[in-house]
């Protein structure tokens, strides 16, 4: 099976102000491969380098040292716009405080990386539309994302990171700002696209109940991998297996 | 085999053809700088000389006749210099010649390069006393000429490598414009981006800009003022630059002035305009500086806002160009209307001047005036683009991180040192800014700035980690956390509101309320007339008889000598500036009593404390009680002044060797118009000796050298003897009306004519001065000091609400996880809006006190720089007191009013969440 992504030795390095050291390292030279149509979960302690890992594999930032790969090419010798190219049509990205634009209504927010990709008007309308539909947020298409609530507004989000058919959906938290049943609705979501659409998922997330979903989880800590854990199918005992890694991190 | 040997050949060829080029292109240009020679480039007095027939003149007569028909001051060491100019001339030759021998032999000797560092040398001689250039009247043509040579050996030094490397030359370029081919194919492949952005894509940019129009529409607003100011200044100047009939105010009157100086080697004088020019620009200055704060303020402000706006579009792949083309046309289109609205309000601010100052006319628009404001305005742009950047960038404000929550470090030692220090800093600059010799120095008061700031820094951070330590620490926890948890924002914020409150309090309340001060033009201008005549000048005092004899005119006369000093500006000349020597009018003790009672009959004498030898002085500053403290010497510093007696001599510095003078130990001062306010205090002020040296010094001009000041040898006196030049001696004041003053008008422009050169050192000093001009600029002086003043403080009243207005909104979203956080623990609306209204209770106190106080000391700085006595310090705090009060009262008001305002935003947005 084809990669989706690789990591080799994989660093990231940050300046930070008022910081006593120069640098923080927060990764720490990580190794891995996600293959295609995975649904990989990330876990770890706060501050352990969850969310850096998740820009750069999500191409947002670039690393400090090791290579990357995305579908086997380079990212070190890929472009700024070639980077922006792979961000509008090959990943889509679900953030925990959802990043709408508060200025945009629900369906312009849908529509927006097919805006920027230059597609033609009938067809961003006809994908936002039918992506509303499936996650029944139909109704809500002439609304601001402030006038929503958290669930609806993380369903807008997933349906912003579909529209462009991405072969890689990024989720960073998408459940962390919401009660259990937003929750339980936005994971069920990310399953269906999951299993449904084929998509390859990757998803940081704290909380071992919505972990359990994924078919491998990597624990994180201190900016190196400590372990991964696969599922075997049955989400009950893999939600243990977690619950009993946990206490490792 | 074959073909090697055909390559081999080819190669030869090539070789052979390039070696005859370069040959060529040797003997050529070594031919041209040859034919330089015998190019007459020397304009010496009425002749023209080449090299050559300068060096057959300088052979066959001598440098006496070359020194002569340049009209130079002989001098010994014009021969050897001639002769070392001449020497290098004919070393490049020589070498010159040499080098064409060695081409020809195709020797690959390099001796260009020695030919080439001779050239190099004849300029740089031609700019050394005394050598050739010297002799020129063309001093720019001169200086061009010499370089020539120089250019045409380096041109052949080069040109030759390059015709040597040409095969390589042109490969690489080959190769390099392939490259580029290459990449710019590949460019093209890999970011194939086809088609247009839809409708849609303008409908949401235009969508996502709209929601921040409110915040676009203020930093256009104060896009457009700072235009405005800018536009203003440049239109007053224009204005005030006409010379026509309907306009009395030009900018020859406000001090901008050609100088002609004798003597070549005198560097351009540094000048600032005067009066009311002066206070326009000093104005303007000020008004730019609060504006580019503003700006910057504005911009970070908004640049916080939009960035994680197109941090959206950039996460969700806009392409670069495209996202900085958004970003480039709202800023752009923002600059353009900015500039209109701005011209408009520039035009309308004009118009308010010429009413209120009165006696400037015209039109002032043009294309030429809107084109340098157009680019000054790109400079307080890039400036504000440099200043913006560094701070966004230092203070990571477009970092993903949410800088909000950290804790921003605050002072852990040394609190109470550095806090003594601060206020040893304070202390010591508010005495130094009452030193009138400190001309009210702007750097002074940023160094009075820079103490306040140490102490707040440390002061607050001492104090908090001192109540931290104590008991009950726990019970103000909550009350003093912004300040411990964002000690360093907090500071500036507060340091920024005090930089701005003692500018209105300190600075710009005296511009205005002086003006209160200013007395009645009679005490200012007792003289109709006021002229520097000379007692050797026969129709000098013919002129003196028939005023006596006219009826209307009331006429004395005083002896008197010029009294010059190092510098007469507070500008601080470079290299390239000579500063102007001021000159000022020296008098006796007793005619400075003599001058007292005339003004006032009820004149009492006392002894002013001057001794015999002229250590001691009394200077009366003419200028009004508005005027800045003005010294008499502005390298004097403290209270000794350089001052020497006679006309200025050019080469005289602070730092000179002085034997016939020495620095003066002031006995005594006052500000009045003894004689007149005639040049407010720049010039023209009294000196008073003691009758014994007045005596002495009258004619130490004789004995002392007209350039560097030193006393003459017996042996040089005879070579100086044309030269000595002793200025005005004889102080002729007159009560004249309007009528005798017309009737004298021709008499008067021929007292000029005989006495210009008086008045060709320093376009500000006259030979006469007529009170109605005078009191004319003065007039105008005052009306632009209190428009301008009044218009500072409105606007730096406004700059210090925009600071307070973008503190609220910045901490905006971190006040509203507060709320929540307060509310979740149980704390009542009540309690959580008394926290806010404490947090800015606290900023208010320290600024109102710390400014409150700093302002007092600096005023009663500014009075006694100025010279006030007990009345004027009484008059002018009845206005300063009042003002100060109403001042901090509204700066209060409107505080509150913003905290409630902010207070209402907060628990509406924290209900949203």
């Amino acid at each position: 099976m084809d990669s989706v992504l690789r990591a080799e030795k994989l660093i990231r390095n940050y300046k930070l102000p008022n910081a006593e050291e120069d640098t923080i390292k927060v990764l720490k030279g990580l190794d891995f491969t996600i293959e295609q149509n995975e649904f990989v979960g990330i876990m770890g302690k706060s501050g352990c380098g969850k969310t850096t890992l998740l820009k750069l594999l999500g191409l947002i930032e670039r690393p400090t040292g090791g290579e990357m790969y995305f579908k086997e090419k380079k990212v070190k010798e890929l472009w700024e716009d070639e980077l922006a190219d792979l961000r509008r049509r090959k990943i889509g990205f679900v953030f925990q405080d959802f990043y709408l634009m508060d200025s945009l209504t629900v369906e312009e927010n849908i529509m927006l990386p097919m805006i920027l990709d230059k597609a033609e008007e009938e067809d961003c309308y006809e994908s936002a539309r039918g992506y509303a539909e499936h996650f029944r947020i139909n109704a809500l298409m002439r609304k601001y994302p402030y006038e929503l609530s958290g669930g609806e507004r993380q369903r807008v989000a997933i349906c912003r990171a579909l529209v462009n058919k991405p072969d890689l959906i990024l989720a960073d938290e998408p459940t962390g700002n919401l009660d259990s049943q937003s929750g339980k609705i936005v994971i069920d979501a990310l399953d269906q696209i999951h299993k449904e659409h084929k998509k390859t998922i990757i998803m940081v997330t704290h909380d071992p109940q919505i972990a359990s979903y994924c078919s491998r989880i990597i624990l994180l800590k201190d900016g190196v991998i400590l372990d991964e854990l696969k599922s075997g199918g049955n989400r009950d005992a893999f939600y243990q297996e977690i619950l009993g890694r946990m206490a490792d991190l | 085999m074959e073909q090697n040997g055909e390559k081999r050949k080819g190669k030869g060829a090539s070789s052979e053809r390039l070696s005859r080029i370069q040959r060529r292109f040797s003997v050529t240009l070594y031919m041209l700088a040859f034919a330089a020679f015998f190019y007459p480039w020397m304009m010496v007095g009425e002749k023209k000389y080449s090299v050559v027939t300068f060096a057959l003149e300088f052979k066959k007569n001598g440098i006496d006749s070359l020194v002569r028909q340049a009209g130079l001051e002989p001098n010994a060491l014009y021969e050897p210099g001639v002769k070392i100019n001449l020497g290098i001339f004919a070393l490049f030759a020589v070498l010159g010649v040499f080098y064409l021998v060695t081409v020809f032999e195709r020797k690959n000797w390099n001796i260009n390069i020695a030919s080439l560092l001779a050239a190099i040398a004849v300029p740089y001689a031609g700019m050394t006393p005394y050598m050739m250039v010297d002799f020129c009247s063309n001093y720019t043509e001169a200086i061009l000429s010499t370089s020539v040579l120089m250019i045409i050996a380096a041109v052949e030094c080069i040109g030759r490598k390059v015709i040597e490397n040409w095969d390589v030359t042109s490969s690489e370029a080959d190769e390099y414009h392939e490259r580029e081919r290459r990449e710019k194919e590949e460019r093209r492949r890999r970011l194939y981006f086809p088609g247009r952005y839809k409708k849609l894509f303008y409908r949401v940019i235009w969508k996502n800009f709209r929601r921040n129009l409110k915040d676009y529409t203020v930093l256009l607003v104060c896009n457009a003022l700072v235009f405005g100011f800018v536009m203003t200044g440049f239109g007053m100047q224009k204005l005030t630059a006409q010379e026509g009939a309907g306009v009395r105010l030009t900018m020859t009157n406000l001090g901008e002035w050609d100088v002609s100086v004798e003597g070549a080697a005198e560097l351009p004088q540094s000048g600032l305009p005067s009066g009311a020019g002066e206070v326009l620009l000093k104005s303007v200055i000020e008004l730019g500086a609060v504006g580019l704060f503003m700006l910057v303020l504005l911009l970070l402000y908004y640049l916080r806002k939009r960035i994680p706006e197109y941090g959206v579009f950039k996460t969700l792949g806009i392409r670069r160009r495209t996202m900085y083309f958004c970003m480039g046309l709202e800023l752009g289109i923002g600059t353009l209307l900015s500039l209109v609205i701005g011209g408009v309000a520039g035009t309308a601010l004009i118009a308010v001047f010429q009413k209120n100052i009165g006696g400037i006319e015209g039109s002032f628009l043009s294309p030429l005036l809107l084109l340098k404001a157009v680019a000054v305005m790109l400079v307080i742009y890039l400036v504000t683009f440099f200043v913006t950047h560094d701070l966004f960038v230092g203070f990571r404000m477009g970092s993903s991180l949410d800088l909000q929550v950290m804790k921003e470090r605050m002072p852990r030692k040394f609190h109470w040192i550095v806090v003594a220090a601060g206020l040893g800093l304070c202390a010591l600059m508010v005495c130094w800014y009452g030193m009138n010799g400190n001309f009210e120095n702007i750097q002074l008061l940023g160094g009075c700035l820079a103490g306040l700031y140490f102490v707040l820094r440390f002061g607050i951070a001492g104090y908090l980690v001192h109540v931290r330590k104590k008991k009950g620490a726990l019970s103000k926890l909550l009350r003093q956390h912004p300040f411990y948890h964002k000690s360093r924002s907090a500071v500036w914020y507060m340091f920024g509101m005090c930089v701005l409150q003692v500018c209105i309090l300190a600075v710009f309340s005296i511009q205005l309320f002086s003006v209160s001060l200013v007395t009645e033009d009679e005490e200012l201008f007792p003289y109709d007339l006021v002229m520097c005549a000379s007692a050797e000048e026969e129709e000098d005092m013919e002129l003196l008889q028939k005023m006596r004899q006219t009826d209307g005119i009331e006429v004395s006369d005083y002896p008197m000598f010029r009294v010059s000093g190092t510098d007469a500006t507070e500008r601080s000349e470079n290299n390239e500036m000579s500063p102007i020597r001021s000159q000022n009018i020296g008098i006796s003790e007793s005619t400075f009593h003599a001058l007292k009672k005339a003004q006032d009959a009820d004149y009492i004498e006392r002894p002013l404390g001057l001794d015999g030898e002229g250590e001691s002085i009394y200077i009366v500053h003419q200028q009004n009680k508005a005027t800045k403290a003005r010294p008499i010497d502005y390298k004097s510093m403290r209270s000794t002044p350089y001052l020497y007696t006679g006309p200025v001599c050019i080469n005289v510095d602070a730092y000179s060797h002085r034997t016939s003078f020495s620095r003066r130990k002031i006995a005594g001062e006052e500000v009045s118009g003894l004689v007149g306010v005639l040049c407010q205090g720049e010039r023209e002020n009294l000196v008073v000796f003691s009758d014994a040296y007045f005596e002495k010094a009258k004619d130490i001009w004789k004995e002392t050298n007209p350039f560097n000041g030193e006393i003459l040898k017996p042996e040089e006196k005879a070579e100086y003897a044309e030269l000595l030049y002793q200025g005005p001696t004889r102080l002729i004041v007159a009560k004249a009306d309007g009528k005798a003053i017309e009737a004298l008008k021709p008499d008067l422009d021929a007292f000029r004519e005989r006495h210009k050169k008086d008045e060709e050192y320093d376009a500000k000093v006259k030979s006469y001065y007529l009170k109605e001009d005078c009191v004319f600029l003065m007039k105008a002086e005052l009306n632009m000091q209190e428009t301008m003043a009044k218009l500072l403080i409105c606007i730096f009243f406004a700059a210090e609400l925009l600071l307070l207005g973008i503190k609220m909104m910045t901490e905006k979203k971190m006040n509203v996880r507060r709320t929540e956080f307060l509310n979740c623990m149980g704390m009542r609306k009540k309690e959580i809006r008394r926290l806010f209204r404490w947090e800015m209770g606290v900023y208010y106190l320290v600024v109102a006190a710390c400014s409150a106080g700093l302002s007092t000391a600096l005023l009663f700085a500014t009075f006694r720089a100025r010279l006030y006595g007990a009345e004027d310090i009484k008059m002018i705090s009845a206005k300063l007191l009042p003002f100060g009060a109403l001042e901090l009262a509204a700066l209060g008001i409107l505080m509150w009013m913003l905290t409630e305002c902010n207070i209402r935003q907060v628990e509406k947005k924290t209900r949203e969440a």
